[in-house]
């Protein structure tokens, strides 16, 4: 690199040699040594342009390739496109064995409604709640691993690993923060003329699976493969609408945290044996899905509430408390 | 003299200089290894071609990628345009740039902005 750069400045090497090389010169008039310092001047100044220039054109260089970067960024996972601009992840194809919490979910009978749709009317309302639900996912973590039509497979435990637990509990919650947001979107469609409310069903599912770089040298794709995704898929098909099916592995991972519905046995396609399901209900009494909200889902104690903290009125908490307070002195 | 063909490669451009229609042009990517010495024949040329002040000459640019080191040959090219001009030589300079791409309109601005000899950016749709 050293050569190359000495070629590139060739010209302006020769001139500071020449310089030295006058300097050195006991011998030398006043006058030559003007003549040779006004050449010195003139090129100094040539080649500040010169730097002047190159900066300005690095520099937007730079902003390109920043902007090229991150609209490329668009069509990976979040996770993926740091840890290969940060340097970190090999673009070649290798895999490794990771236990990883699965996420599947789509719309039901999207594929029927999409048929009976205008194309424009169709993406923009795929657009929004596909923009809605990746907010959620980017919220709580997890790697985005494709769009499926009106399908998101998302994953935790890689690219960045931490425990089992965590990577399970934020799936879950995630999960929920979707079904309750499925409800805000409901409203939103029904406004918006849409006679039929529109539904999801969520599988989650915990195992080892195989991730990493697929496909050929010149294409790949960073994803998954397992029983863990086969379980994730099979599960969605099975939830009912707007329900989260959580599998046995995952629900032993969060039950301390999640309450879940009796679970039951079903017959799964792809498994040999019964899979144990249990279906998520919200989070236990007290515990709180975020920072900034608190959820209790308890149906059986009588108590069901969500409060988003960030966006909650001071009033309004206010108020709820002293209507708490009065319920609780008589 | 003779007129100037280099065929354009991945990384380096396409010179075409044709001496006797007075018509330059380099079209291409260029990043080489080493630029200097992937122009050295194409400086050597302008250089020389330049020294009859009394050509009428058009130089289209339509470099879509530069490198550093190729930047900084582009300096040269045009401090050799300027002197041609300041030396009442007639020329002009079509600079193309990739259209709905600000970035490279600022690339052909920054260049040229210091620059007297008549030059136009023109806006071009990439293939």
């Amino acid at each position: 690199m050293k050569s190359h750069f000495n070629d590139t400045y060739d010209k302006e090497i020769e001139i500071l040699k020449d310089a030295q090389s006058i300097l050195e010169n006991e011998d030398i008039s006043k006058e030559n040594l003007l003549d040779n310092y006004k050449i010195l001047i003139k090129n100094y100044k040539k080649l500040l342009k010169i730097l002047k220039t190159i900066s300005r054109i690095g520099d937007n260089q730079q902003h390109r390739l920043n902007s090229i970067t991150e609209r490329l960024g668009r069509y990976v996972s979040y996770q993926l496109f740091k840890k290969i601009t940060q340097g970190k992840e090999k673009v070649k194809i290798k895999t490794t064995r990771k236990k990883l919490t699965v996420f599947f979910s789509d719309i039901k009978d999207f594929s029927s409604i999409s048929s009976n749709s205008e194309g424009e009317a169709l993406s923009t309302f795929l657009n929004l709640y596909l923009e809605e639900m990746t907010k959620i996912i980017n919220k709580w973590g997890g790697t985005l691993d494709k769009y499926i039509g009106d399908a998101i497979m998302v994953f935790w435990g890689d690219p960045y690993f931490i425990s089992d637990e965590y990577h399970a509990l934020r799936c879950v919650s995630m999960a929920i923060e979707m079904k309750h947001k499925m409800k805000d979107l409901q409203k939103i469609w029904f406004e918006q003329g849409y006679q039929e409310p529109l539904h999801i069903r969520i599988g989650i599912a915990t195992g080892f699976c195989t991730v990493g770089n697929f496909g050929s040298s010149e294409r790949m794709d960073y994803t998954i493969i397992g029983n863990a995704v086969n379980l994730a898929s099979r599960l969605e098909s099975h939830a009912e609408v707007d329900e989260i099916y959580i599998s046995h592995e995952t629900w032993g991972l969060v039950k301390d945290k999640i309450s879940c519905a009796p679970y039951v046995s079903l017959d799964i396609k792809g498994f040999h044996q019964k899979q144990i399901v249990h279906k998520v209900l919200g989070f236990k009494t007290n515990e709180k899905s975020v920072e900034n909200t608190m959820m209790i889902d308890s149906a059986e104690k009588g108590i069901k509430v969500e409060i988003d903290f960030a966006k909650a009125e001071q009033d309004t908490l206010q108020k709820i408390v002293k209507i708490i307070s009065k319920k609780l002195e008589n | 003299m003779k007129s100037l063909f280099i065929n354009k490669t991945k990384a380096t451009p396409e010179i075409n200089f044709n001496y006797e229609k007075n018509y330059l042009q380099i079209v291409g990517e260029s990043y080489p290894e080493n630029a200097r010495i992937f122009f050295k024949d194409s400086l050597a040329w302008i250089s020389e071609y330049l020294e009859d002040k009394n050509r009428n000459i058009v130089f289209d640019l339509k470099i879509t990628y530069l490198n550093t080191s190729s930047s900084k040959i582009v300096t040269e090219i045009l401090e050799f345009l300027q002197d041609y001009h300041n030396s009442n030589g007639k020329i002009l300079l079509n600079w193309f740039y990739e259209e709905d791409d600000e970035d490279s309109k600022d690339n052909g601005e920054i260049f040229l902005e210091d620059h007297t000899f008549p030059y136009e950016l023109i806006p071009f749709l990439d293939e």
